[in-house]
C-alpha cells in the first residue's frame, strides 16, 4: 500500500461521519421522546438552539409560541402552559420565550428552524413597550445572541438575498457579538452591502458558513442530550385529559381575583406591584402633554424595521404566523400623559404592517381601557388579561379565529 | 527474554499491512474524536435575567 496513511485518515473520517449521523438519528429520537414532556418548561436550552424547536414544530398537537417577558413571567393557574397542559381541547403551547427578547432575534431563531416551519401555525408575541425603544439595547442583545442563529440566518438557503441583507445591517449594529465570529462578520459586510464583488465574495464564504451551521446543528444536539441527561427524572409520558373549558366561569374567576387585589389604586395595578413600585412614584401628567415624546419614540424605533425583517422571514419560510400584541394598558398611559389619540397611532402601524403581510393580527385593542387586563404600564397580564390570551391560543390553533 | 519475543511478534503484527492499516485508522479516529471533544462543545450558556421593560 502505497499510502497507508492517507488510505487511514479517510477511512477514520469516514467512521467518524456515520458515527456522528447515527448520533444525530439518536438525539432526533431522544428530542422527540421528551418534546411533549417539555412543552411549558420554559427550557433554557430553547434559547440559543433550535433542536427542540424543529421537533416540537413537526408535532400536530404542539403550537409553538415565540416572545418576552409577557410569555415568560408565569401566572400560575392561568397563563397558556398552565390552561393547556393537559391537552384539554387538543393541544399544549411550547413557550420559546425570554424577557427582552425581540423581533430581531426571534427572526434569527425562526431562520434558524428553517424548512421545519413551511405551513406551520405559529404565535409572534409582544407587548407595545417593545416599540417604545430605539433599539434593543446592545448589551441586551449580546447577552442573548446565539451564534447558531445568527449563522444560520446569514448563511440560509431559504431566505433570499434581501431578506438577509436587512438582517445583516441590523446585526451589524451590535459588532461585540461578531468579534470573535470571522466568517459571520465578513459574510454579513458582505451581505449589507450592495456591490457584485460584495455578492461574488458572500457567496465564495457560503460554504464554508454552511459548514460552520452544519458544526453548530451537531453541537446543538449534543447540547440537548447532556440536558436531558442532567435531568434523569424527566418522564416522557404527559397526561392528557380531553375536556372543554369553562372560559366564562375562568374569565369570572380572574376579574374576581382582580379586583379584590388591585383596591390600593385606580389603575388595575396588584396591590403588591403599587406599593412596591409605583405608589408616589407614578409619572402622572395632564392628558396628552407627553404625546409628541411618545410618538416620536413610537415612530422612530428600530423595531419596525425588526419587525418587518421578521415577517419577512416568516413569509418567506412559509409559516402561518399569528401576531398577538398586548393592549396598551390605556389608563395608566393616560394618566402618564399619553392621549387615546397618541395611543391609536400604536395599532395602527402594527395594522398596516400585519396588512402589508396579510399576517393574522390580534392586538386586544378592544381592552385598552379594560383596567384589570394587565399589571402594569408594560402591559404584562393579569389573570384576566391570560383568560382572553388562552382563548386567542385555542381559536388560533383549532382554526376558529375572527 | 520474554519482552523480547512480545517485541518481536509486536513488531510482525504491525508489519502486517491489514493490521496497520487498523491501527492507523483507529490512531486517526481517535485524534479526531479528541479535537471534537476538546473544541466542539460550543456555547450554548443563557444569560441571567436582563429586563428591559419587556
Amino acid at each position: 500500500m502505497k499510502t497507508p496513511h492517507l488510505v487511514s485518515a479517510f477511512a477514520a473520517l469516514l467512521i467518524l461521519i456515520a458515527i456522528l449521523i447515527g448520533g444525530t438519528a439518536y438525539a432526533q429520537s431522544m428530542e422527540q421522546r421528551y418534546v411533549h414532556a417539555l412543552a411549558g418548561q420554559f427550557m433554557k436550552v430553547n434559547n440559543k438552539g433550535s433542536a427542540l424547536q424543529k421537533i416540537a414544530f413537526r408535532q400536530p398537537d404542539l403550537l409553538l409560541i415565540y416572545g418576552s417577558s409577557e410569555i415568560a413571567d408565569r401566572i400560575p393557574d392561568y397563563d397558556a402552559s398552565a390552561i393547556f397542559q393537559k391537552y384539554p381541547t387538543g393541544f399544549a403551547p411550547f413557550e420559546v420565550a425570554q424577557s427582552g427578547v425581540t423581533s430581531l432575534m426571534i427572526a434569527e431563531q425562526l431562520a434558524s428552524v428553517g424548512p421545519d416551519l413551511r405551513g406551520k401555525k405559529v404565535v409572534i408575541s409582544f407587548t407595545p413597550s417593545m416599540f417604545l425603544t430605539p433599539e434593543i439595547s446592545p448589551t441586551v442583545y449580546a447577552a442573548m445572541f446565539s451564534r447558531m442563529y445568527a449563522n444560520e440566518l446569514a448563511f440560509s438557503a431559504q431566505l433570499d438575498f434581501g431578506v438577509k441583507q436587512a438582517a445583516a445591517r441590523r446585526m451589524l449594529n451590535y459588532p461585540t457579538t461578531l468579534e470573535n465570529e470571522p466568517v459571520l462578520h465578513f459574510a454579513l459586510q458582505a451581505l449589507a452591502e450592495d456591490s457584485p464583488l460584495d455578492r461574488a465574495l458572500y457567496y465564495a464564504v457560503w460554504p464554508l458558513g454552511k459548514l460552520q451551521t452544519t458544526i453548530a446543528e451537531l453541537q446543538d444536539h449534543w447540547n440537548t442530550l447532556t440536558y436531558f441527561a442532567s435531568h434523569p427524572t424527566w418522564q416522557p409520558e404527559v397526561p392528557r385529559q380531553p375536556a372543554a373549558i369553562d372560559w366564562p366561569a375562568l374569565e369570572a374567576a380572574a376579574k374576581d381575583f382582580q379586583v379584590a387585589h388591585t383596591s390600593s389604586n385606580p389603575f388595575g395595578i396588584p396591590n403588591s406591584v403599587w406599593i412596591a413600585k409605583f405608589h408616589n412614584q407614578m409619572p402622572l401628567a395632564a392628558v396628552g402633554s407627553h404625546d409628541k415624546s411618545y410618538l416620536g419614540l413610537l415612530k422612530n424605533s428600530l423595531e419596525w424595521t425588526d419587525l418587518d425583517i421578521l415577517l419577512r422571514v416568516l413569509t418567506q419560510l412559509g409559516a402561518r404566523p399569528l401576531l398577538l400584541s398586548r393592549p396598551i394598558n390605556g389608563t395608566v398611559w393616560e394618566a402618564m400623559g399619553v392621549s387615546t389619540s397618541a395611543q391609536q397611532k400604536y395599532y395602527d402601524m402594527l395594522q398596516s404592517i400585519a396588512a402589508k403581510y396579510g399576517v393574522s393580527l390580534v392586538d386586544f385593542q378592544n381592552h385598552a381601557n379594560d383596567k384589570y387586563f394587565s399589571i402594569d404600564f408594560s402591559s404584562h397580564s393579569s389573570r384576566l388579561g391570560w383568560v382572553y390570551v388562552d382563548q386567542t391560543l385555542d381559536s388560533f390553533y383549532h382554526g376558529t379565529l375572527r | 527474554m520474554s519482552i523480547r519475543r512480545w517485541t518481536r511478534s509486536i513488531t510482525e503484527l504491525y508489519a502486517n499491512p491489514w493490521v496497520r492499516s487498523i491501527l492507523l485508522t483507529l490512531y486517526y479516529l481517535a485524534i479526531l474524536i479528541g479535537l471534537i471533544l476538546l473544541y466542539g462543545k460550543g456555547d450554548f450558556s443563557t444569560p441571567k435575567f436582563i429586563y428591559q421593560g419587556f
